[in-house]
């Protein structure tokens, strides 16, 4: 009885200090959440606001709230919160037709030799570089922007694959290289869908269908358009509808469709006006006028 | 059976393995306990001090007390003192002062109610007397006083502002009263303001004739003749306009004067609102706004404590990504050439 008892106790007692021990153990090793330096939380609430401001279409005062979060992460010189607000800075400017200022923006990562930033916000400054030079259509430039993009850009599983592909497929359409264009496309398809990466697959379609027009394979091409219609309206994109419209109203009108190329460009007119996109209405009318006068 | 073998505890042996088990756990507890003392400052040294007032309207348990804007202590104690003797009974309020802080209190200073501004939490201030008596010791009694209220101030406001506002009202009744002095006066000068141009029109006639007369004086006569006429003429028109002002003075005075009453009265109905406003809002929004405030500081602390404490901060996700999206297409606006970018 006297053994039982004994037993009994100790065992409790073991027990009891080893939950207690495992207990503390768990609780002291896991990690407290980092200090956050009222800088950076002012940081974050300006960029949060700076974002909200963007999404609804406030570009001038989303820069200067994205530059106020830019100054206070200097402040703390917190590359990451720097790297961050430098490239949202660019994607703002470049809305507000400002490429060079966006540029700029860009270059003070890439260039830069005092801060330490991460591989990965350097692939993202060079991306965005690429970009904004294929819209100026500075294929050089972009194309070296792509390549210094490519060398940043993690080995394994670069998130960014599927997106420099896309560009580098926009390069080779404004090279006339529409085979090579195509075979691009194609490339950037298979890895964003891979990725689950939606809006850039409809860029993709939207370049494969662009190339496959351009090759004289205008079924195919409505095709994919289409695709990338769906997609677009899916993810609620008014510009890219726009683009994928007015390709449309390019597909039906090389096909000698008139009438049905005068339907997409009436749609994306709409979309266009809607949107307060002054100059594309006025370009689109004036297709939509040749078009009918030529069908006459 | 041995209670101690049946626990396992076989001599020294046993009991120094027990000891080793409970030690730590009594030294954690004995540094927590001390933590606690140390923190809420339980063993320091505080010294009673004592207040009499005729009521305890307006004190509370806890409430702080200030020398110079610095909190010394707190009010620990409110009681009421039976009367006796044919004395009225009072209320003895306990007051607990840090002792470090006892020589800056003489033995003539006065303890006072009041607000530390018009809406904010009432504290019990000691005004600190000359600094040649000696500093106030343990149990001993300062005396007491209470600042005016907001309520207070509006009524002796009140007080002065009535009889201004009566005379006012007594004049504007003189001045309205139908027969009165002041109608008097006024029907006077218009009745001698109507004779004027009369007198007026009699002394040019006279002037007239005497300038038939006179029709052989000099030629600087009679161009100063001429200008007196010219003179009179205008004085004749000035005191025209004179009587037409009066006379619209006349009927527009007991309109303005019946307004001058009515604002008079709205005032002082507005003086009686606002003292009884100040009265309510003295009372309720100070307790209103000390509650809110210190149920706000509380549950955010409780938060954030919460919010960095185990095992609550690994359910906590990090901040938001706050990256724009990136986008092979991006661009100012949908560069659209016959569909291409």
């Amino acid at each position: 009885m006297g053994r039982i008892l004994q037993g009994g106790w100790c065992s409790s007692v073991w027990w009891s200090v080893v939950m207690l021990i495992s207990l503390a153990v768990t609780g002291c090793s896991t990690i407290a959440p980092a200090l956050t330096a009222p800088e950076r939380t002012q940081a974050i609430e300006a960029s949060k606001y700076a974002t909200s401001l963007f999404n609804r279409g406030d570009y001038a005062e989303a820069a200067a709230q994205y530059k106020r979060a830019l100054l206070l992460e200097r402040s703390i010189e917190n590359e990451e919160g720097i790297a961050v607000n430098l490239i949202n800075l660019s994607i703002v400017l470049q809305r507000m037709g400002d490429n060079a200022a966006a540029l700029s923006s860009l270059a003070q990562i890439i260039n830069d030799r005092l801060l330490q930033f991460p591989a990965g916000r350097v692939a993202e400054a060079a991306f965005r570089t690429a970009v904004i030079m294929s819209e100026t259509g500075d294929v050089k430039g972009a194309s070296v922007a792509l390549q210094l993009a490519r060398e940043k850009c993690p080995p394994s599983g670069c998130v960014l694959a599927g997106k420099l592909l896309n560009v580098q497929a926009q390069l080779s359409s404004l090279d006339k290289d529409f085979a090579g264009a195509l075979t691009l496309a194609t490339q950037a398809l298979e890895v964003n869908r891979r990725q689950g990466d939606s809006a850039e697959e409809a860029n993709s379609l939207r370049l494969l269908g662009a190339a496959l027009l351009e090759l004289g394979s205008s079924d195919a091409a409505q095709k994919v358009i289409l695709e990338a219609l769906a997609i677009d309206k899916s993810l609620l994109q008014a510009h890219k509808i726009m683009r994928d419209l007015s390709l449309l109203g390019r597909v039906a009108s090389s096909k000698g469709a008139v009438n049905e190329a005068a339907v997409y460009y009436q749609r994306a007119i709409a979309v266009a006006s809607a949107a307060g996109d002054r100059q594309t209405v006025a370009h689109l009318e004036q297709l939509v006028k040749g078009l009918l006068a030529g069908g006459r | 059976m041995n209670v101690s073998t049946s626990l396992g505890l076989k001599g020294a042996g046993g009991l120094q393995r027990m000891l080793m088990f409970t030690l730590p756990a009594l030294v954690l507890v004995a540094i927590v306990t001390v933590t606690i003392v140390w923190k809420q400052e339980l063993i320091v040294s505080r010294t009673p001090i004592y207040v009499f007032t005729e009521n305890a309207l307006g004190v509370a348990r806890g409430m702080p007390v200030k020398v110079f804007g610095i909190t010394v202590g707190a009010v620990t104690d409110i009681i009421i003192i039976p009367g006796s003797g044919g004395a009225k009974g009072r209320v003895r309020v306990e007051l607990e002062v840090k002792s470090e802080h006892l020589q800056h209190i003489p033995r003539d200073s006065r303890a006072r109610l009041l607000r530390e501004s018009v809406v904010g939490q009432s504290i019990i201030e000691i005004l600190p007397g000359e600094g040649q008596e000696r500093p106030i010791a343990r149990n001993e009694v300062l005396a007491f006083e209470r600042s005016k209220s907001v309520g207070e101030i509006a009524e002796e406001l009140n007080h002065m502002i009535a009889p201004a506002v009566l005379q006012v009202k007594e004049f504007v009744e003189t001045m309205k009263m139908q027969g009165g002095e002041a109608q008097k006066s006024l029907q006077h000068a218009a009745t001698l303001l109507e004779e004027l141009p009369e007198s007026n029109r009699q002394l040019r006639k006279t002037l007239v004739a005497a300038e038939k007369v006179l029709v052989h004086v000099d030629g600087a006569l009679g161009e100063v003749a001429t200008k007196a006429g010219s003179t009179l003429d205008s004085v004749q028109r000035t005191a025209d306009s004179v009587q037409r002002t009066a006379a619209g003075v006349e009927t527009a005075m007991p309109s303005v004067l019946g307004k001058i009453e009515k604002a008079a009265d709205s005032a002082a109905q507005t003086a009686v609102s606002v003292k009884a406003l100040a009265d309510g809002a003295a009372t309720r929004i100070p307790v209103l706004l000390d509650s809110g405030s210190m149920v706000v500081r509380d549950v955010d602390e409780i938060v954030e404590g919460a919010k960095r404490s185990w095992p609550v901060r690994n359910f906590i996700s990090g901040p938001a990504d706050l990256r724009l999206p990136l986008d092979s297409q991006e661009a100012a606006r949908p560069i659209v050439k016959d569909g291409r970018r």
